[in-house]
């Protein structure tokens, strides 16, 4: 099973509550308001909202059929699991080889480790796609 | 069916997983001379410190169980009988019924004129903790040859607080890149954090005094305690050469990885392939053209069909505190247009050459945030020219792409969109 997170321009608004919503559900209270407002350390979100002009939309990990990543990690540390593309950050020593090579733009840099989508795992639909208010972001399973 | 791969590196990895993904059943052997598991070699300047090889291992220890390979390690291939389909080693013969060939490539190492001591070079574990041994009581290293190896051990081994001689003998470290602005950078870096880097400068010989080396150069003579060699690499062919395989500037392979011989593939730094922005063959030693080379010559030998992706060289490197990422070709000919930006305070440095409305080259200094984006344009070969100002001057972004190329990328990246 491979796990996607689709982005339809026609309907994105720019809200960028994908990208709030995110960041909460990786925080660490999980709580919107102490995620926002107390919360020193925290990552910048897994998604990235873009625009130009009129034409915007957010763009996370595309769960590649054949990823680019996983050729490209210097460590071995990035791998399919239960159909989504892992970072095990134990083994990433940040060396950015995937950030060279992800067609999306997908992967980002934190403290010394790479980071991305996760396409919550542990919930049944990502949380990004259920705060979409105008149902621009679509999760698919296949 | 019996697999025989040669080789552990990225390229042997790759291969096991190709082959895995197709036939979980068939016997595959691996014969590699290093008596050691899979390691990364990007990571092998950590061996310098105190960390051990676990800490750079490319896979878990498991990962020959889990994928079920028989490993011969710590014997060396001396040549093979491709007619009768068997490889030879110093004592014991293997029969293969599909081969692969990843033995890699070893260090370029120059005879100094007049010099019988030592001269270290720095590309398997061997020779990392050769090196590392004769450190203990050596405070003075000359490092010699201004490419990625040679520019990260001199940092390296500045940061273990030794004094580095770096010493290039063209304009600026890094110069294969062919990209004047970046050695610069680069040279300017590596001086104001304290390394020695002597450019322009070529070694005429040297001599042992004691237990110091003078080295010769042009101009002077340089007093230093021992030589690390990191004047490139090449294809190691040896156990091929009186063969009938195929050799110019490595093993060449076709787009399926498959060598002139039935049977035989080749992957990694062994092999020369076609590179489609220098429309020749080239020898592209990168860890992402190892892995995915044997990725699918894994999956060709297995049965399936799989076809490379264009291969250039392509990497991302920190030198001491400047972050890096060029993809393509960055040397321009003349009917190529190359457009840059520089901003000096911010230390951001970017350049993308453009030939004929497509990106073929990409540098990206400072921030190298999304360069992935570039590379796909440039593996692609889409046409930039309504958006090259843009892709230049603001943050890398996908959405300045036009919808009909943005859509096409995300479908050929993934399966049964709906
Ligand atoms: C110090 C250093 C830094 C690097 N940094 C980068 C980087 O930043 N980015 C990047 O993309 N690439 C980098 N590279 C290059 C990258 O490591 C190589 O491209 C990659 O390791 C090639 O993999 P390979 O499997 O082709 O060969 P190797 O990893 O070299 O493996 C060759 C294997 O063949 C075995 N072998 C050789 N001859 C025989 C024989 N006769 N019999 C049996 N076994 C044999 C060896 O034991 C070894 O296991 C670096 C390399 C070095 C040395």
């Amino acid at each position: 099973m491979k796990r996607r997170i689709i982005c339809n321009e026609d309907f994105c608004i720019g809200c960028r509550l994908c990208e709030v919503h995110c960041n909460v559900k990786h925080s660490k209270s999980r709580d919107i308001i102490l995620a926002y407002k107390y919360e020193k350390e925290k990552e910048p979100s897994r998604m990235t909202f873009e625009q130009k002009e009129q034409v915007c939309g957010s763009i996370v990990c595309m769960n590649c059929k054949d990823p680019l990543c996983i050729k490209a990690c210097s460590m071995g540390a990035i791998k399919i699991e239960d159909g989504t593309v892992i970072i095990d950050t134990d083994r990433c020593v940040g060396c950015w080889m995937c950030v060279m090579v992800c067609p999306f733009g997908a992967i980002k840099r934190g403290d010394k480790k790479a980071f991305k989508c996760d396409h919550c795992h542990d919930e049944e639909v990502p949380i990004c796609v259920l705060n979409c208010p105008n149902k621009a972001l679509m999760y698919e399973a296949d | 069916m019996k697999y025989v791969i040669i080789g552990n590196g990225a390229a042997a990895i790759g291969a096991i997983e190709g082959i895995r993904s197709n036939d979980k059943k068939s016997e595959i052997v691996l014969l590699s001379k290093e008596n050691c598991i899979s390691y990364s070699k990007p990571q092998l300047y950590k061996m310098l410190n105190e960390e051990n090889v676990q800490n750079i291992y490319y896979r878990n220890e498991e990962f020959y169980t889990t994928n079920n390979v028989s490993t011969i390690l710590g014997k060396t291939l001396i040549s093979v009988d491709f007619n009768k389909k068997i490889l030879l080693l110093e004592d014991d013969t293997i029969k293969y019924d599909k081969l692969l060939i990843a033995t890699g490539a070893k260090a370029n190492v120059p005879k100094l004129k007049g010099f019988d001591g030592e001269t270290y070079s720095f590309t398997n574990i061997d020779e990392a903790l050769k090196l590392k041994e004769s450190l203990v009581n050596k405070d003075k290293i000359a490092v010699l040859g201004g490419g990625l190896i040679g520019v990260k051990l001199s940092e390296y081994l500045h940061k273990m607080g030794k004094e580095v001689i770096l010493i290039v003998s063209s304009k600026g470290v890094l110069s294969s890149l062919g990209d004047e602005k970046i050695s610069q950078i680069l040279n300017n870096e590596i001086i104001e954090k304290g390394v020695n880097l002597l450019l322009s400068t070529k070694i005429v010989g040297a001599k042992k005094i004691d237990s110091k080396i003078e080295l010769k150069l042009e101009k002077e003579n340089i007093i230093c305690e021992a030589i690390v060699s990191c004047k490139g690499v090449k294809p190691e062919v040896s156990p091929f050469e009186k063969t009938e395989l195929s050799i110019d500037q490595g093993i060449k392979v076709d787009d399926h990885m498959k060598t002139n011989i039935d049977d035989v593939f080749a992957a990694g730094d062994v092999t020369e392939m076609y590179n489609s922005i220098e429309d020749g063959y080239c020898n592209i030693p990168i860890l992402p053209n190892a892995y995915g080379g044997g990725y699918c010559a894994g999956i060709n030998m297995s049965g399936g069909d799989a076809k490379i992706d264009s291969v250039y060289p392509m990497n991302s490197l920190q030198i001491f505190d400047v972050q890096m990422i060029t993809m393509g070709l960055l040397s321009s000919a003349e009917k190529d247009e190359v457009i840059t930006m520089f901003d000096s305070k911010k230390r951001i440095y970017r350049k993308l050459v453009i030939r004929e409305g497509k990106l073929i080259g990409a540098a990206l200094l400072g921030d190298i945030d999304r360069a992935g984006i570039l590379n796909n344009i440039i593996k692609c070969n889409l046409d930039v020219s309504a958006i090259k100002e843009e892709l230049l001057n603001s943050k890398i972004n996908f959405y300045v792409l036009p919808r009909n190329m943005r859509e096409v990328i995300v479908k050929s990246y993934i399966e049964g969109i709906k």
